[in-house]
């Protein structure tokens, strides 16, 4: 809890948020709200088909519709744009907006149509005659691994997109030395923090001004540099305008086909042309499928319960069109120990295409699967020792008088306190009751378990885990631009230069300059300036907005105070040593009658240019463009680096009960503690915890993209795909702690992320509880009724 | 017509597609204060179709000896269905855990579950009995006048 | 296809227009009532974002045809707005707790909770989950919507006592 006696006004008071007055009135801005006059609607043809060569398209009866204004064939789409750019330079590894020549994956895009409304779309979509010959597909990803003949992507010669392997530290001195080791396999499975809306593009070519005006359901760095390339367009002809509000997206909302396609055919057929996917268009075909993972994992340690060394393999599934998917192999290399003092890791990462929708960066980035495989191996080491879980995770934790801590892979963490995280939330769940609640529940026949699981949430962003995955990735900058407006009556603007999808930036922006300037948040009017307009981003990304939003805007208001003094001691006659700054009036100290206001203040700097001091430029306003803390630097020759420079901690415990009759899992109960450092702005820190735990009860329990053997797509409705309702939540209760972090602007660390960063290994470790007196475990997420089933009957599900 | 002959598959009926459903008419047992029901369902989560259901509804004479008995399972066949070979178990019996363990052995042959991404043939035919045996605990506890 | 004129009452306005029978009502609302609020989630019947109010009870205006609303009056998430298009008293509670982050669900939960408080004044928490058992949230984990709720009943209780 941040120091009561301090003297923050606004940063971490609870305020209401600024965003949410549009949200209830039914007038926030999303892309389907954004009306332009003659627009047209698109709709896309799906392969039915996981591999099948396109033999032809006959698309006549479909053009012929009245309504219909075109219809687009991949083939006819790759003469005019490139493919799109992967995170990795994979050549031969094409993703089109449309399938060219073969449908790599059950709900491809073979063919998109134009028309009138979005009615008459479907319609031509059932007229247009696909003649596919299929190909058998690859869909298991340790088969695709080995696999010679069944290639995605043949040109590139292997399902192989990404094999790497690294080892920090003495990893093979750390296993002889060590008194033990033990080995497991955590699969973490196919899901997605699906959002309530579907991703959305509306496009608009502009002849007269040559811009390609685009308004889009946006989360993502890079966006308009890679519609760009793809277009062939110089950057500067595409304004993305990021005003619309994003309706939830959690990393996934990155939409480069739509956009591709809309920003095409709406400059060929002159008219604006918008894309909505419908649900069942977006679940299989969006190309927005999350990590799908395959950890083996061996840990050394001794008797005593000190882990001294882990070799992971991870096995990837990126699906048919890999995108940024693979690089959420590396940055969880931020984190690789968790919380812990494990000084080797030998890591080896592989990502593999399969003939399965194409993978998207996911909350976290990477960080979910991992900190469930790393609490996954600590807690089979605790069962194997005989070890309460709670001692050996205290045994290994950093202590708080270690930090910064550099763990074996070069990142420092900055700081926490993780065992004073620990001994409040178990205080919060008065822990020893909560044993005594799950033993009884256990002498009444039911299985009942608790969870354990203690996890970082690296925050703040840099992209040099890149580098690591690709050397000759020599992106060092991530920074985040805002500008502060002054008018010449005095209100404040704050100018930020990307999107915002739920997270409260307005109000996190508006916080932190009105603090600096000692101003009512709520006076002071936020705006999304567009991408012509705003100055260099890198999007809320990688839990970075109040680390990076925050510190930048607090700079920027720093630059307004300093250019208010300096026209106050010009008029005062004053030195500005001798003047105090006091709610936007500058006075004499001593003497508080000689005073400029701040209107006075702001008209002389509109106005009043005899007034302004020599060498000052007119207006009153600031930009600051803040680079992240610790970014800069490539790895050493060891791939040591610092990824991220902020680390956040929580503490999860639920409660969960088993009918061992119907395998259903329940959580019961759940209790957090987490520390973010300072929290600007309570409410939006504890719903964006609670709704991450959400997210990851789902990944543990509920959510999977299913796959027939033969490649058929099994979830595309939310009647196969379970996202959890009201009644799938229990009652959270949480609990602060600050460890404020010494590299932000006002101990700021992220908070974004965290709560389903730890949740799916926290429910895992409670199930496993619950399956610990009959000998049994699980470690393959979801832990869905018919996997428990298949456990407690003694059967191998493979 | 009887409501056994509607549904023939998979959220399928016999209705033509220029059919409009009218009515559904429920009889109900005469003699209510010794008739019991009881239902079961279990899904992944609260409100999503079931995977297996159970209902279950009982008649016991004044003697407590069972004069009519209707049990129906979801999710382990094409469609819902009555399990007529337990239902006979049942009649004429002053119903105990006994007599209601020997009925639900004729689940197994009566249905074909499917096995599907949410739950394998197994499991609805396992969770089939476990529902059924609960479902016709609570019928036979509410028909006796027994509190749940 | 055959066009059929139709009459809706939204919000108090009548909307009229002409609409193939398969034609949404959700598709009505938004394309012909100039009112973006109700918004599109899933169209088939899971989600709740679409959620709107015809009496007492809300339904899911992806699964309506417009056709079957033609006479009938709607309430959508803007009716629960005072007469200046402020938010009210609901929606106030809404922004009290923070029982939102980004929106998309909001009008859906606003309309299923005014259905709610409309007919109980003291709802318990389990009458709260079955209000919105069918709203998912994918933002918030449903904590604060619940606390919203919570503090919206309790001063419309207040304010009705005293």
């Amino acid at each position: 809890m941040t120091d009561p006696a301090s003297n923050l006004r606004y940063v971490t008071r609870k305020r209401r948020v600024k965003e949410d007055k549009r949200f209830v009135s039914g007038t926030g801005n999303y892309v389907q709200d954004v009306v332009l006059p003659d627009t047209k609607h698109a709709a896309v043809l799906q392969s039915p088909h996981p591999n099948a060569r396109i033999a032809s398209i006959d698309k006549r009866q479909a053009e012929a519709l009245a309504g219909v204004h075109a219809v687009l064939t991949g083939a006819e789409l790759a003469e005019h744009i490139d493919p799109i750019r992967l995170g990795l330079k994979r050549p031969e590894v094409k993703w089109y907006p449309l399938a060219v020549g073969t449908a790599r994956y059950v709900g491809e895009w073979v063919a998109v149509v134009v028309a009138d409304d979005p009615y008459i779309a479907e319609d031509a979509l059932e007229l247009i005659d696909v003649d596919y010959e299929p190909l058998e597909p690859i869909m298991d990803p340790e088969e695709a691994f080995e696999e010679k003949s069944r290639l995605v992507h043949p040109g590139h010669g292997s399902n192989v997109l990404y094999h790497g392997h690294f080892t920090w530290g003495e990893v093979e001195d750390d296993f002889a030395a060590a008194d033990e080791s033990l080995s497991f396999r955590a699969r973490w499975g196919r899901s997605l923090t699906v959002p309530i809306e579907t991703f959305g593009a509306l496009a608009a070519w502009d002849e007269g001004t040559e811009i390609l005006n685009v308004w889009a359901s946006i989360q993502m760095p890079n966006f308009v540099e890679l519609l760009a390339s793809t277009l062939r367009y110089p950057l500067n002809n595409i304004r993305l305008y990021q005003d619309v509000d994003v309706g939830g997206s959690y990393g996934v909302k990155r939409g480069i086909k739509h956009c591709v396609l809309v920003g095409y055919l709406c400059r060929k057929l002159r008219v604006p042309v918008r894309l909505i996917e419908d649900r069942l268009v977006n679940m299989s075909g969006g190309d927005a499928h999350g990590p799908d993972r395959i950890f083996d994992t061996t840990v050394a340690f001794n008797r005593d319960g000190i882990i001294k060394s882990l070799k992971i393999r991870a096995l990837d599934d990126a699906g048919a069109y890999p995108g940024r998917g693979p690089h959420q192999l590396a940055k969880p290399i931020s984190a690789i120990v968790g919380p812990y003092k494990i000084s080797s890791v030998d890591y080896e990462a592989i990502s593999v295409t399969t003939d399965k929708t194409g993978q998207v960066p996911v909350r976290g980035f990477g960080q979910a699967p991992t900190n469930f495989m790393i609490e996954t191996a600590v807690d089979k080491v605790a069962r194997h020792l005989g070890m309460d879980r709670l001692e050996i995770r205290r045994r290994n934790m950093i202590n708080h008088d270690e930090f910064p801590y550099q763990i074996p892979s070069g990142t420092k963490y900055d700081s926490g306190d993780y065992h004073a995280v620990l001994d409040k939330v178990l205080d919060l769940t008065r822990y020893d009751e909560l044993v005594k609640q799950r033993d009884a529940a256990r002498q009444n026949g039911k299985l009942a378990g608790i969870g354990i699981a203690t996890c970082l949430e690296p925050s703040g962003g840099n992209n040099i885990f890149e580098y690591l995955m690709e050397p000759g990735a020599e992106i060092t900058t991530y920074m985040e631009g805002c500008e502060v407006r002054v008018d010449a009556h005095g209100q404040v603007t704050g100018i930020m230069a990307t999107t915002t999808s739920g997270q409260g930036h307005e109000t996190l922006f508006a916080t932190i300059l009105g603090e600096e300037l000692e101003f009512d948040p709520d006076d002071i009017r936020i705006v999304h300036a567009d991408s012509l307009c705003g100055l260099p981003t890198r999007s809320p990304v990688a839990s970075r907005m109040a680390i990076m939003l925050g510190s930048s805007a607090a700079g920027a208001a720093q630059k307004i105070k300093d250019r208010a003094m300096k026209i106050a001691a010009h008029n005062l006659n004053r030195p500005i040593e001798d003047l105090e700054y006091s709610e936007g009036s500058v006075f004499v100290r001593g003497d508080p009658s000689r005073k400029l206001t701040w209107q006075e203040i702001s008209f002389i700097a509109h106005r009043a240019y005899h007034k302004l001091p020599a060498g000052l430029d007119p207006g009153f306003h600031a930009e600051n463009v803040f680079q992240v803390s610790g970014g800069g630097k490539l790895p050493d020759e060891k791939n040591r680096v610092q990824i991220y420079p902020c680390f956040s901690f929580q503490a999860h415990i639920p409660y969960v009960e088993i009918d061992p009759d119907t395998c259903k899992v329940e959580v019961l109960d759940y209790a957090i503690g987490h520390d973010c450092g300072t929290v600007i702005n309570p409410d939006i820190v504890r719903g964006m915890i609670i709704g991450g735990i959400a997210h990851g009860i789902g990944a543990a329990l509920y959510e999977k993209f299913a796959y027939a053997p033969d490649g058929q797509f099994l979830s595309s409705t939310f009647v196969d795909y379970l996202m959890p309702s009201v009644y799938e939540m229990p009652e959270v209760k949480d609990v602060e702690h600050c460890t404020p972090s010494p590299l932000t602007s006002h101990g700021q660390k992220g908070s974004g992320e965290g709560g389903y960063l730890g949740a799916p290994a926290a429910v895992a470790s409670a199930v496993n509880d619950a399956l610990e007196p009959l000998g049994l475990s699980i470690h393959e997420l979801p832990m869905r009724i018919d996997n428990i089933h298949d456990l407690l009957v003694g059967k191998s599900r493979t | 017509m009887p409501v056994g002959e509607f549904f023939v598959g998979p959220m399928m009926t016999v209705r033509e597609s220029n059919e409009l459903l009218v009515s559904v008419h429920f009889p109900r047992w005469p003699d209510a204060e010794r008739i019991g029901t009881g239902f079961h369902e279990v899904n992944e989560r609260h409100g999503d179709f079931a995977i297996v259901a159970a209902a279950a509804q009982i008649h016991l004479d004044d003697e407590g000896v069972c004069t009519r008995a209707a049990v129906a399972l979801g999710g382990v066949h094409d469609f819902p269905l009555r399990i007529p070979g337990l239902e006979a178990k049942l009649v004429s019996t002053e119903i105990d855990k006994q007599i209601i363990e020997a009925a639900l052995t004729e689940i197994s042959m009566a249905i074909e579950p499917p096995g599907d991404q949410h739950a394998s043939a197994d499991y609805r035919r396992r969770v089939a009995r476990v529902l059924a045996e609960r479902a016709l605990t609570d019928a036979v506890a509410e028909a006796s006048g027994v509190q749940r | 296809m055959n066009s059929r004129d139709i009459t809706v009452t939204v919000n108090g306005k009548t909307v009229a227009g002409t609409v193939e029978p398969r034609m949404s009502l959700l598709d009505f609302l938004r394309g012909r009532s100039g009112l973006t609020g109700t918004h599109t989630g899933c169209e088939h019947g899971i989600c709740g974002a679409c959620s709107v109010l015809p009496d007492a009870v809300p339904v899911r205006s992806c699964l309506i045809l417009a056709v079957q609303a033609d006479n009938h009056s709607i309430t959508t998430v803007e009716g629960l707005c005072n007469e200046d298009g402020t938010p009210g008293d609901l929606q106030e509670a809404f922004r009290d707790a923070h029982g939102m982050q980004c929106g998309y669900c909001t009008p859906g939960m606003l309309i299923s909770a005014h259905a709610l408080l409309e007919n109980n004044e003291s709802p318990s928490l389990d009458d709260i989950k079955e209000a919105i058992g069918g709203n998912l949230c994918r933002c918030t984990g449903y904590v604060q919507i619940i606390e919203a709720i919570q503090l919206a009943a309790n001063r419309k209780l207040q304010a009705r006592r005293s």
